[in-house]
């Protein structure tokens, strides 16, 4: 932050002070070669490194506090057309304003200095290359922070006292007085909840504006300086710079994370697409798998065939001598085989029985000095 | 509160509305993007589940290939035992011959070989089944040879019943039913 140095333009001359210098300089009307003279007063400080604010007395400025319709569609350009007719200056006006927005419409508070006596002092400072810092109203000198959220009032001593009112850090109106008003006279008045004056004196009952300068001014408005006098707002730009990083850092993160994501998905597809014949192979084969092991298992499950050869070659083995057969008969459900026929002797025939396996004498009966039997051998 | 109404209050109220519905709109692109961006998440974990479930399955086809063609093998292997032609009739005919043959080389005499064609299929199998009912005369030892003939051959035949009675001085009647196995080619 580049130091300042103060210049308060008054009636009678311009006040200069700086916060590196403990006097205060003052060059009586008519001023002239300002700039050098601000050289020599900053010496041995370039003038390059250093800012220069301006104060304007509020007996060199014309305020007018009126009000505006809700309606209008551009208050600036509404205010420059009536600024000819407020202000009693000749010429060209510097101005500046404050409007506050209420039901009825905006409340206009209005400074008007001429440019005439004012841009001539800017030309001097800046040819010497000082940089302007701003050209206010000598009651901005008084809103600081200490003042915030609270009514109250200035009174500024001059050919004709002012008062100035305001609420928080914004000027609401300011009163001429013909002469010195006490503190009672302005209380009635109901200015606010503090009264300041400068210099003012204990038990008078108005409150020091020292106070108030100990702190930084503020500056928040009425900048009276001309357009082309003003430095850009780096501040500003750089804010708006920012904002812009930070909202193309975000569209940035955002398509970082899109393209990440799109890729991710791009190459799982392309993946998952180079696979897919395999996947469906695998598919068909399995079908393929499974027909074929049905159709092995049920070839396989038909069964073996009944070993009628052994069978017989046991059965003539253990049927006793003089036995004969009338039939032999397997059966198609139960697998079992029947023998049905006569022999002599049935005791050697069941004694051997146990030979042909699972058999079971199912019944006999005698005819023609034979034994009819009827045996069933099941579990083959 | 007082003083974020009279804030407020002192705001234009064209700028608070313009304010207000650009702060809405950025809060609704913000959650559009934000719901968007989550979609994309969930389908991507979705088709990396696919691609995972993809690549498990892709690994086993080597290993699937020559199962399957063991079982092809196999399947080949046991289906030689099959007869197969084109229809039923063309198969019972082929088994009813090999049969003939089969009795007339072990010395039966055959009194009738009749297959129990259906004409139906009534199941969706690869192989089909006819009934053949034989009826023989001979020894003990040609219906030995016989059934040795039957057994040792290179088509598969299934007894289901016999029935054995003596026939004349030293002979016997013969009933079988047998069961053949066939597939049914393409014509």
């Amino acid at each position: 932050m580049k130091e300042g140095i103060e210049v308060l333009i008054r009636q009678d001359g311009l006040h200069i002070s700086a916060p590196f210098k403990q006097e205060v300089e003052f060059i009586a009307q008519p001023v002239s070669e300002l700039g050098s003279r601000l050289v020599r007063y900053c010496a041995p400080k370039s003038p390059a490194g250093l800012n220069v604010l301006f104060y304007i007395a509020e007996d060199l400025l014309f305020f007018k506090k009126f009000a505006l319709p809700l309606k209008t569609a551009d208050l600036k350009e509404a205010i420059s057309y009536q600024l000819a007719m407020f202000a009693p200056f000749d010429g060209k006006m510097l101005h500046s304003f404050t409007a506050v927005r209420d039901k009825q419409g905006y409340n206009v508070c209005l400074y008007a200095a001429s440019e005439e006596a004012i841009v001539p002092l800017l030309d001097e400072v800046t040819a010497q290359g000082f940089q302007l810092a701003g050209l206010f109203p000598e009651s901005q000198r008084y809103v600081t922070r200490a003042c915030k959220k609270k009514e109250w009032a200035l009174l500024l001593p001059g050919r004709f006292p002012k008062l100035a009112i305001f609420a928080d850090k914004k000027i609401k109106d300011r009163l001429l007085c013909h002469n010195e008003p006490s503190f009672e006279e302005l209380t009635a008045l109901n200015p606010g909840e503090v009264i300041y004056k400068p210099a003012a004196q204990e038990g008078s009952g108005f409150a020091d504006a020292g106070r108030l300068l100990a702190e930084k001014a503020l500056h928040k408005e009425l900048n009276l300086l001309p357009p082309s006098y003003r430095r850009p707002d780096y501040l500003r730009y750089v804010l708006i710079g920012l904002c812009l990083l930070n909202l193309l850092a975000l569209v940035a993160a955002g398509t970082i994370k899109e393209y990440n994501i799109i890729t991710l998905l791009n190459k799982v597809e392309t993946e998952i697409q180079t696979l897919r014949p395999d996947v469906k192979e695998v598919e068909q084969l399995r079908n393929e798998e499974k027909q074929l092991v049905d159709t092995v298992g049920r070839i396989e499950g038909i069964g073996e065939n009944f070993d009628i050869i052994r069978f017989l070659e046991k059965a003539t083995k253990a049927l006793p001598e003089n036995s004969y057969l009338d039939q032999m008969r397997m059966d198609e459900k139960t697998g079992a085989i029947q023998l049905q026929g006569y022999t002599e002797d049935i005791g050697a025939l069941t004694a051997k029985l146990d030979a042909l396996g699972n058999a079971k004498l199912k019944s006999t009966s005698r005819r023609k000095n034979q034994t009819y039997f009827n045996v069933e051998i099941s579990g083959q | 509160m007082n003083q974020l109404i009279m804030f407020l209050k002192g705001l234009d109220r064209k700028i608070l509305i313009l304010a207000l519905g650009g702060m809405l709109l950025l809060l609704n692109v913000g959650r559009l993007s934000l719901q968007a961006y989550s979609n994309q998440l969930a389908e991507a974990q979705e088709k990396q589940n696919l691609l995972a479930q993809y690549q498990e399955t892709a690994s086993q086809l080597p290993a699937l290939k020559k199962r399957v063609a063991r079982l092809k093998q196999k399947a080949d292997k046991l289906e030689k035992y099959l007869f197969s032609g084109t229809s039923e009739e063309e198969v019972s005919s082929a088994m009813q011959i090999m049969l003939q043959e089969q009795v007339t080389k072990a010395g039966l005499e055959p009194e009738s070989i009749r297959p129990m064609v259906s004409g139906t299929k009534t199941t969706p199998r690869d192989y089909h089944e006819i009934s053949i009912k034989i009826r023989l005369s001979g020894t003990q030892s040609q219906f030995v040879d016989f059934i040795a003939l039957l057994y040792r051959s290179d088509k598969l035949f299934q007894v289901e019943s016999f029935t054995l009675k003596p026939y004349k001085k030293a002979e016997m009647k013969i009933f079988i039913d047998l069961k053949g196995f066939y597939t049914l080619k393409n014509a």
